[in-house]
């Protein structure tokens, strides 16, 4: 089903309760100033109108304007996503990785709807030589990737939140104890922040390095300017309590 | 071969000019996976946070390759002897 964009919190009731069956239900809050949400959107409408997903229901939600249902939720981070069946939260997904987004989607299909399983899998079969090449075809593209459009690409990452951290997991999964640390603090000084899990790309991993002249992770970006590390963030606010606060007005 | 104390402690000690004092911690009980590392130089006089950890990183660099944890801290004279008393 196409998506629908969320106004308000009795619209969303309505459509999650009365209006959902047991169909299933996927959520996607976004802000309008999170750059990442931008491409997100285009992917989202674009696996909405898919004939498979014709009984699914896509849900649109800005986290900014509709505050009452992001606190319901507890979201912290955007993208997010999550998916409802029978009013039940089946799972949820922090991040901008379309990929990791569409097999979980479709798992949650097949657990929920499994006659529909054999027609999916005929078309694989098909199409199994064309999406070989497809997979050629991507990977000499991210090989012919020059340093200037490498740049670019981080550019825009590192500027896609007025405070973005680049960190090992996500904040609601830290994958090290320094990454943890650094969501720990900015949440204690009640700043939003966009964030990348690094361990899902190794492209940016390797490249924010050089990008940074930074060894490791986490690092904290602040209107896209590299700021440092766990260490460095930690000193700043001992010295100045509202570091935070100056490097964002800055 | 493992990351070591002594090993860490040579390549800052050749790399940054004028170190007053040296501290590395290894805190992963021998594994070589995880340092805690302090320098003390007047070299950092007049740098920033960002500036200091890069000349450490850069010393420290192919070693950092293999290490998991690493944290460091760096001060002017100046400021450990505020520090320390």
């Amino acid at each position: 089903m196409p998506v629908i964009e969320i106004d308000d919190q009795e619209q969303f009731t309505y459509l999650t309760t009365t209006a959902a069956g047991d169909k299933l239900i996927v959520l996607y809050f976004h802000t309008s100033w999170a750059e990442p949400c931008k491409a997100l959107k285009q992917v989202f409408e674009a696996i909405s109108n898919e004939p498979s997903n014709a009984s699914v229901s896509f849900l649109s939600i800005d986290a900014d304007e509709n505050s009452e249902i992001s606190e319901l939720f507890e979201i912290s981070a955007v993208p997010y996503f999550i998916l409802i069946h029978k009013g039940t939260i089946l799972k949820e997904l922090s991040g901008a990785d379309p990929k990791e987004f569409v097999s979980l989607l479709e798992n949650y299909k097949k657990s929920i709807n499994p006659e529909s399983t054999p027609t999916s899998t005929v078309e694989n079969v098909g199409a199994n030589e064309g999406s070989h090449n497809d997979e050629d075809i991507d990977d000499d593209d991210e090989e012919e990737e020059t340093e200037e459009q490498v740049n670019a690409r981080l550019t825009k990452l590192v500027n896609a939140a007025p405070v973005m951290l680049f960190m090992k997991g996500s904040p609601s999964e830290p994958k090290c104890g320094f990454s943890r640390q650094l969501v720990g603090i900015l949440r204690e000084h009640q700043v939003r922040f966009g964030f990348f899990d690094i361990l899902r790309d190794d492209s940016v991993r390797q490249h924010l390095k050089k990008f940074s002249e930074w060894p490791t992770f986490p690092q904290l970006y602040i209107n896209g300017e590299f700021q440092g590390g766990l260490d460095i963030i930690k000193e700043s606010l001992e010295e100045d309590p509202d570091f935070l606060q100056h490097a964002l007005q800055s | 071969m493992s990351v070591t104390e002594q090993r860490l402690r040579e390549r800052i000690e050749s790399t940054i000019p004028q170190v007053y004092h040296i501290i590395v911690t290894d805190l992963s009980y021998g594994c070589g996976q995880s340092f805690d590392i302090v320098v003390v130089s007047d070299f950092f006089q007049g740098k920033n946070k960002l500036m200091r950890s890069r000349a450490v990183n850069k010393a420290v660099k192919e070693e950092l390759e293999e290490i998991h944890a690493f944290s460091c801290k760096c001060y002017t004279e100046e400021e450990w002897s505020k520090i320390v008393v």
